[in-house]
């Protein structure tokens, strides 16, 4: 159907039966203007959506702004030509789809890295932007005073945020529910650290759900964007209803009776993992100097459970339910409701730190859900901090009266708020690790790739983690190519961890599936008990598309070279992926991963080779066998 | 196969082992082989203790369980596992995270 045509019948009061609602919405903060755009279904199928369709755009708005003479790499990640776009896919808000509550974000540059910004979050705004009409959302321009949009069943307008401009994320999140109102109602905003222009904040939805990494809710603090609601009572139909209820019906079953999503995501959350990383010797401790401590314990998935949880707390629609609500009862740290803190909240605040506390760990992760920040940017750089300081590196008259020794707690909690709000010390931990080590004159103390914090797993303990690690495109991240699931945790299969021997077949496949999921967008952790053979089931599904599994990992890989190239405008490359020092050239001191480092080089030059690049770019030659355009 | 030495090995379980069985953590006295060690369990924790750690039918480590000794997989080791005076053997049902 032609796209004038095709919107006409929409325009007619045709539903669109085939997971997406068919509409973009763009906000130009500039002229404080909306309009909807449709959603081209050519681009949509190719792409599939979320994840795919924000990179694509985004790959599109770059090459309008070079022919219009700008270099990718003057791009202001302040600036106004600093495109985001929020952005769902087919699965977002299916009911029965596995775990369908997730979106995605995505900037052209990242603050804190230079590089492309991405995120992903879960709990209800995604879906419930669907039910407002929308599939994504497109953000241009910088307005020059605070503002928040407002998306309601289709209708959508740009309102004066000056009276929220200071305010938390929970208070923000209540006003904003009570005064658009409607029952299905959800606020994605920024807190005080997003306003302040910290370099790791996050933009929060519902409260606890963060689009953490890569400084995201700095990009909207620059654009004086302080929050978008969303609200709505519209339906996403799918193209193939009975065989879609089929597939729901089996798939649900498989994740319920799979041992990882039906009992112990549900029963533990992620923080189930503290203990097996620790005595797999690579829980990274005290900035990375150690992989193993024997109180682990203390602050593991099993006591939140026992002393801390209240119950679960599901995104949208999903099989799994890990999500937890906890509360201190007393003491210093206490909180009466919050939820998290997840495993890597727990590591980055806590082991990182050496603050063995789960009470101060769930009292600085509720904070940085109410100031909007990424806990494991800022515990990795506080972490950071505590080391510069402990080895003399850090003047006092800079600290301003911080005790900062790996853990206290005390000084965890308060660098949590001061760094929110750039005060004393905070002002340089709100740069981010790389920035902080280097201000100090040590910047092999960062432990980042690409100016991204490191997540919880030290990749001397899983080598092709590390492989990970150092070829993510948005920088340091896991859940780009989640090896661990091999390496540690035998899914699909037991892998030797020590061993950088066929590794980098495991990480691609690995990088093209995650992108596939956040394309459609629904849980990585779905992927504990489905594949991609079963995404494509499910999108042939909803969509009407016949998606063989070959295609939908095409799409991924296309998905995965397109963001690279991106990467590439920006001048990096091969010299990019990269680990800190600390990981390739200091093995382990002790434990049980003792004496290995990560034979980087090898597993990248297997990878490139698996990847068509060369020095970390794609070949002319690949990016013509994708069919991607330059 | 047995063996005549007698060693002691620290048995640690995790998630819901620690509730199905009533403890995180127990010195076992045990012989050097992997057998030994089932039998070991078998007397002091039960014979569904056993089965948590062992396959009967495949006659192999169970797949659905993660078995640490001293942090390397058993099941890589599998069937060629020497066990010393000290070893650490951590055991987890299925578990994920991110």
């Amino acid at each position: 159907m032609k796209r004038n045509k095709y919107q006409q019948k929409l325009n007619e009061g045709f539903k669109l039966a085939n997971g997406y609602m068919g509409k973009i919405l763009e906000v130009d903060l500039t002229n404080k203007t909306v309009r909807d755009i449709d959603l081209d279904m050519k681009l949509a199928k190719e792409w599939i959506g979320g994840k795919g369709l924000a990179v694509k755009m985004l790959w599109d708005e770059l090459k309008k702004l070079e022919s219009q003479g700008k270099n990718p790499k003057d791009i202001d990640p302040f600036g106004p030509e600093n495109t985001v776009i929020f952005a769902t896919g087919p699965g977002t808000g299916v009911a029965g789809f596995p775990s369908p509550g997730r979106y995605h974000v995505m900037a052209l540059k990242s603050p804190l890295t230079g590089s492309i910004a991405s995120g992903n979050s879960g709990g209800e705004w995604g879906p419930y932007l669907k039910f407002a009409g929308y599939d994504a959302v497109v953000i241009r321009g910088k307005s020059d005073k605070p503002v928040y949009v407002s998306i309601v069943d289709g209708k959508a307008e740009i309102h004066d945020a000056s009276d929220l401009w200071g305010k938390t994320v929970f208070d923000t999140t209540q006003i904003l529910k009570e005064r658009v109102g409607g029952k299905l109602t959800s606020v994605a905003c920024i807190g005080p650290a997003g306003e302040n222009l910290v370099l790791m904040a996050a933009v929060m939805n519902d409260d606890h759900r963060a689009v953490g990494r890569t400084g995201i809710g700095a990009i909207l603090g620059a654009k004086k964007l302080k929050a978008i609601v969303v609200s709505g009572t519209k339906k996403v139909e799918v193209a193939k209803p009975e065989e879609y209820k089929e597939l729901s019906r089996h798939y649900i079953k498989v994740m319920k009776e799979n041992s990882v999503t039906g009992q112990g995501l549900p029963a533990y959350g992620t923080a189930i993992l503290v203990n097996i990383i620790n005595q797999a010797g690579m829980l990274p401790y005290k900035n990375w100097q150690y992989g193993y401590h024997e109180n682990a314990d203390k602050i593991s998935g099993e006591t939140m459970a026992k002393e801390y949880l209240i119950r679960n707390r599901p995104c949208w629609g999903c099989t799994i339910g890990c999500g937890r609500v906890t509360k201190v009862e007393k003491g210093p740290y206490q909180i009466l409701y919050s939820e998290g803190p997840e495993y890597e909240s727990v590591w980055a605040l806590g082991n990182s730190t050496g603050v063995i506390d789960l009470e101060a760990i769930i009292k600085a992760n509720h904070l940085c859900d109410e100031l909007g920040m990424d806990p494991i940017s800022l515990g990795s750089t506080i972490a950071c901090a505590m080391e510069l300081n402990e080895r003399g590196y850090i003047p006092k008259e800079d600290l301003q009266g911080i005790d900062l020794r790996f853990g206290n707690a005390a000084a965890l909690v308060e660098l949590i708020w001061r760094t929110a709000y750039k005060s004393g010390f905070g002002k340089y931990t709100a740069m981010g690790s790389k920035r902080l080590a280097e201000k100090y004159g040590h910047p092999e103390l960062s432990m980042s790739v690409k100016g991204l914090e490191m997540p919880a797993y030290d990749p001397r303990g899983a080598k092709g983690i590390g492989l990970n690690y150092a070829t993510a495109n948005r920088g340091g991240c896991h859940v780009t190519g989640y090896t661990i699931s091999p390496e540690v945790l035998g899914v699909p299969e037991q892998i030797d961890r020590f061993t950088p021997e066929g590794k980098a077949k495991w990480v691609k496949i690995f990088q093209d599936l995650t992108d596939v999921v956040n394309s459609t967008v629904n849980c990585l952790f779905t992927t504990f008990a489905i594949g991609a053979d079963d995404y494509a089931k499910l999108l042939s599904a909803v969509t009407g598309w016949n998606y063989t599994t070959d295609e939908v990992m095409k799409i991924g890989e296309k998905i995965y070279n397109l963001e690279r190239l991106i990467m590439n405008k920006y001048g990096f490359s091969g010299k990019d992926d990269t680990l800190p020092e600390r990981l390739t050239k200091e093995p382990m001191p002790e434990g049980p991963s003792k004496g290995q480092i990560v034979e980087l080089e090898k597993m990248k030059e297997e990878y490139y080779k698996l990847r068509g690049w060369v020095d970390g770019k794609p070949t002319p030659e690949k990016l013509k066998e994708l069919g991607i355009e330059v | 196969m047995t063996s005549q030495k007698r060693i002691k090995v620290k048995l640690l379980l995790f998630a819901t082992l620690r509730d199905k069985y009533g403890f995180k953590e127990k010195v076992i006295e045990t012989g050097e082989t992997f057998n030994d060690l089932l039998d070991s369990v078998r007397q002091e924790i039960g014979e569904e203790f056993v089965n948590e750690l062992f396959d009967s039918q495949k006659n192999k480590i169970r797949d659905d369980r993660i078995i640490l000794i001293n942090g390397v997989h058993a099941k890589l080791k599998w069937p060629n596992i020497q066990l010393n005076e000290g070893d650490v053997i951590a055991v987890f049902p299925p578990i994920a995270g991110g």
